[in-house]
């Protein structure tokens, strides 16, 4: 089947009246791609998947797949897949059946009448199995399946139908850490090798940013920024992005000057200069200025000044994590913290209460509209 | 200097005797003596030939006058026809019922609920009473059929099958109503929204999900319904009006009318045994509904 795209136009959600669960929110998935839609709970990422499969309707706005509006396509006419975060599988049917189940009932619903055979039947769930790595459990009962199982189940039945959408619903929250990471990396080889458009609902920033194509970042129903991974965790639109997608340092401060693709913040007792192409910003402008931990390097304070901004601080507290240290330094910008790689030269001898250079590189720092 | 004397009950303090059966020692002791043991002076005197003297001889003289004679044969069937017509008919009226009451977000949701289960707190007898008010043939019922213009004259719509089973359900559906609730309660959302992504209508989720895996619920109501149906005596007396024979009547006639206590021991066996199969065979049809399900 040929990959569709997903198109949201303005679409709002209003629950009892007045609540805004999802607000204005428009998106364009591309065809293929797994799509995520990442924000703490009550930001309406759960509302607007469930309002693609059908189970809510929208207040106003348009949904559109391969170009088609489907707010008033019943649910079982969408031509759907989903992994629930409980997998909700059958559990009066054997793997085998649960499979099954759908082939038969997505046919019916697509209106296809032509007979399928017993052997086809089973061949299609069969490959099905195999491309989950469950060969063989297809006369298991759910009960008798682990957590990782039932969700490799899960992902099979949603895919068997050969659907035109996955819907993903925090399909690894009650999973553990380490098997959660190895289904991440199959469920994401086996929406690659299907190659099916996804949405993928998640509150966990590492899932989002190790599966996707593209990332909506959720903040009270609208989206705050959308973009590729790379772009959403190096460049954030706005501190709440910043701080939700990975750790980061934000300093309040001013605009002090513009120049050539280089804008000069004024921070409490420092200067620094951030390279941005961002226009409109003005001399006097409120800004925040994003800063990842493992973008500042800490230097002793007796070293000359180098090209890149320095903020002299003091150590507070120094953690220890294995690979790497977690340097927390008072400056009079705030409180920054540094992660600084154990192989790093500068590691050794932080401890606290010591005077310390925070530097960090002009291309490092996204800005985003000061509070 | 000897040894402090134990008390008499010091056998409970040691951790010999598991609390599990010190806990479980009084129903064990209350159900010996009150169910068991009685139970087993029934049978054996099921099998007594002299009713005067019922712990005589060893017979099957009973049990076949029982299945020789049609007034026995009509009362068990009488009986097995009341208990089904009515546990179906409560599964019938009962399913939409608790349905509704599980999936319904209405405010009124608790009255309908205080509603169902309020057969619940009036006695049997006022109740089949109040069924003779209404059904009665210058009862309210055949009132408002003639005002109305639907019949001529007054129907009969007492003492008749109809009657007892309109009476049976209506003091047994809370039974059915509350057990289809507790299952249907249990079917977690996702499954029937799951269904419903992968292409399924919502008469195949119904029909594919929600009811066998209701079955848990239905079958339990439908032995409750059964075993207090089989048991009943009151209702098909008042409003079957001898037109409706069923077992207990004749159970009750046989010990305290004639005082032939070993044929009603008898009879009371059969209906034991009955009862029994059909609990049985419920629990058959939903092993092979949905398996072994625990949701």
């Amino acid at each position: 089947m040929q990959p569709v795209s997903i198109e949201l136009r303005n679409v709002t959600k209003v629950f009892g009246g007045n609540v805004k669960a999802v607000d204005d929110v428009s998106l364009t998935l591309e065809p293929g791609h797994l799509v995520t839609l990442l924000g703490p709970s009550g930001s309406g990422k759960t509302t607007i998947l469930r309002a693609i499969a059908g189970f809510e309707e929208i207040t106003s706005g348009e949904i559109l797949v391969a170009g088609n509006r489907i707010e008033n396509v019943p649910t079982h006419r969408r031509q759907l897949g989903m992994v629930a975060q409980d997998y909700a599988l059958f559990p009066h049917m054997t793997v085998h059946d649960n499979l099954r189940f759908g082939i038969t009932t997505s046919r019916r619903a697509r209106r296809e009448t032509a007979r399928i055979s017993p052997v086809e039947m089973n061949n299609r769930i069969g490959s099905m199995l195999e491309l989950v790595g469950l060969d063989g459990y297809g006369s298991r009962r759910p009960q008798q399946l682990s957590g990782g199982q039932k969700q490799r189940v899960a992902l099979a039945r949603a895919l068997v139908t050969e659907p035109r959408v996955l819907l993903l619903d925090e399909p690894f929250a009650a999973l553990d850490k380490h098997l959660r990471e190895q289904l991440q990396l199959e469920v994401r080889r086996v929406q690659q090798q299907v190659g099916i458009t996804t949405v993928f609902v998640t509150h966990d920033q590492g899932e989002a940013l190790s599966m996707s194509d593209r990332i909506a970042v959720l903040r009270d129903g609208k989206v705050e920024h959308y973009g590729t991974p790379s772009e959403v965790y190096d460049h954030p639109l706005t501190s709440f992005v910043a701080g939700f997608v990975g750790r980061t340092n934000i300093l309040h401060g001013e605009v002090a000057g513009v120049r050539n693709g280089l804008v000069e913040v004024g921070l409490e007792g420092a200067q620094i200069d951030v390279s941005s192409d961002q226009s409109g910003l003005s001399v006097g402008d409120r800004i925040s200025v994003l800063v990842r931990p493992e973008q500042i390097t800490i230097e002793n304070a007796g070293v000359p000044a180098g090209s890149e901004n320095r903020i002299l601080g003091t150590i507070l507290k120094s953690v220890y994590f294995g690979d790497r240290f977690d340097v927390t330094v008072q400056t009079s910008a705030g409180v920054v913290v540094a992660n600084i790689m154990r192989r790093s030269a500068t590691y050794h001898g932080l401890e606290p209460g010591e005077s310390v250079w925070i530097a960090f590189h002009p291309s490092a720092i996204a800005l985003a509209p000061g509070s | 200097m000897t040894a402090p004397r134990r008390p008499w009950w010091a056998f409970l303090r040691t951790r010999r005797v598991p609390t599990v059966v010190i806990g479980l020692a009084p129903a064990v002791i209350l159900l010996t003596g009150m169910f068991l043991l009685p139970l087993i002076q029934l049978v054996t005197m099921s099998f007594a030939d002299d009713y005067r003297n019922p712990t005589t001889v060893f017979t099957l003289e009973n049990y076949v006058e029982i299945f020789t004679r049609a007034y026995h044969l009509e009362s068990l069937v009488g009986s097995l026809a009341v208990s089904t017509t009515s546990m179906a008919a409560a599964a019938v009226v009962g399913y939409p019922v608790a349905y509704y009451l599980v999936h319904s977000t209405s405010k009124y949701k608790s009255l309908i609920l205080l509603a169902t289960i309020s057969p619940l707190l009036t006695s049997i007898v006022v109740r089949g009473i109040g069924w003779l008010i209404l059904l009665g043939e210058n009862g309210v019922a055949n009132q408002v059929m003639l005002t109305v213009g639907i019949i001529d004259e007054p129907v009969r719509l007492l003492y008749n099958f109809g009657a007892v089973i309109v009476g049976e359900v209506n003091i047994l559906l809370p039974f059915m109503v509350l057990s289809i609730m507790t299952s249907l309660g249990q079917i977690p959302r996702s499954l029937t929204d799951n269904a419903a992504v992968l292409g399924a209508t919502a008469s195949q989720r119904f029909l594919r999900i929600t009811l066998p895996l209701s079955a848990p619920g239905l079958v339990s109501g439908a032995v409750l319904v059964f075993i207090l149906a089989m048991g009943s005596y009151v209702t098909p007396k008042m409003l079957g009006g001898g037109m409706v024979k069923v077992v207990t009547m004749d159970i009750y006639s046989r010990m305290l009318v004639d005082f032939n206590w070993p044929l009603g021991a008898a009879l009371a066996v059969i209906t034991m045994l009955l009862t029994l199969s059909i609990l049985l065979i419920l629990s058959r049809v939903q092993a092979r509904l949905i398996g072994n399900v625990r949701l």
